[in-house]
């Protein structure tokens, strides 16, 4: 079946890796899940840094998953497979993901209440595991109190919130003031991020936060900083 | 209200308030936009659902962007929805009488006061939405 749509810039054009992740979402929008991680697989293998594969793949096909639902070139079920596609790939990376030197910082990454979109917090948290840190990954729709309670438990140095959707900025606002009004508050950092914090300049001070950081990448810095 | 005015976060009180009477605006709003059959038609046994979720997220939407004051959320929604609405059978023009609606709904359900601090949020997505729609014209 051949894919006849036409990629964003996003994907395929300042994009170090454009032809993979071009290919890469071809199979997906194919049904060709096994093939696709196989591409993935062999091209960690003969060298390819995890952490180009996250952000110059996974990150920027999601995003234009994402695209092709709101312009109704792709259905939800499509959207649904080829994000579930990428979570499994993602899993399967693991073993290179666990093999880092611990450095004894520990962090808690999780969406706010409400928020279903997970993919970007589990890239941040893979990227922390990456650098050493031990990460304790809540995933989606966490309600606060086992927030406050996994920030504790965990001793974390740095609870990682994200929110993707407008609405759940208020929701963020009401975590962040419950950490900081817990004993919890007063060791972890508050690192934020999502789409609200991409666009709106400073959202992140507004809201509470400690930090912000616009990708994984740039997450390990804040976090590095904020401790520091 | 243009959309190169910014209008400042809402108090904790007005915040308060519209919560308070969220869900009494949102049947409000639905029940107007159901009375506009014109607007419906095209959604047959699934407009009530289909109004109803979308007035719900518009009025999400606002509770964020007014508590923080960053319109940004709104032009980031509101150029999201221009290119997947019409997909729904939800035209912009649709979209900007419900706006209206929710504004009129509002001023009702609320306290001059509280409406003052919140009607400008919705004056500024109805003067953007306005402007999308001369773009795509």
């Amino acid at each position: 079946m051949t894919i006849d749509i036409a990629y964003s810039e996003y994907l395929v054009g300042e994009n170090p890796l454009s032809e993979l992740a071009t290919e890469y979402l071809d199979l997906l929008l194919r049904s060709e899940r096994r093939i696709a991680s196989q591409l993935i697989l062999d091209t960690v293998n003969e060298g390819v840094d995890v952490k180009d594969i996250y952000l110059h793949v996974f990150q920027r096909s999601q995003h234009e998953i994402g695209r092709l639902w709101q312009t109704n070139q792709v259905n939800v079920a499509q959207e649904h497979f080829c994000t579930a596609s990428t979570q499994l790939i993602m899993s399967q990376l693991y073993p290179y993901i666990f093999s880092t030197e611990r450095n004894g910082k520990r962090l808690v990454a999780t969406c706010v209440g409400g928020e279903l979109h997970e993919m970007g917090v589990r890239m941040v948290a893979d990227f922390f595991e990456m650098a050493g840190w031990d990460t304790y990954y809540l995933g989606a729709n966490t309600p606060v109190k086992s927030i406050l309670e996994s920030i504790e438990a965990q001793s974390a140095d740095i609870l990682a919130i994200s929110a993707t959707i407008t609405f759940n900025v208020n929701a963020t606002m009401e975590l962040i003031d419950a950490v900081k009004a817990s004993s919890v508050g007063k060791s972890a950092k508050i690192l934020i991020g999502g789409r609200p914090f991409n666009i709106a300049p400073n959202l992140w001070q507004t809201v509470g936060a400690d930090g912000f950081a616009m990708d994984a990448q740039q997450a390990i810095q804040t976090a590095d900083d904020l401790l520091s | 209200m243009n959309t190169q005015s910014t209008p400042k976060a809402i108090s904790k009180n007005a915040l308060e308030a519209y919560r308070s009477a969220k869900n009494v605006i949102i049947e409000d709003v639905v029940s107007q936009s159901l009375a506009n059959k014109e607007q419906i038609q095209q959604h047959g046994a699934e407009a009530d659902k289909l109004i109803r979720s979308g007035i719900q997220f518009t009025m999400d939407m606002l509770e964020s962007a007014m508590t923080v004051g960053a319109v940004a959320l709104l032009e980031d929604q509101l150029t999201w929805a221009s290119d997947r609405l019409p997909h729904d059978n939800v035209a912009p023009e649709h979209v900007l009488a419900r706006f209206r609606i929710c504004r009129d709904c509002i001023s009702k359900n609320l306290s001059d006061a509280y409406a003052a601090e919140i009607v400008p949020f919705i004056d500024w997505m109805i003067a953007r939405q306005n402007e999308l729609m001369k773009d795509d014209a």
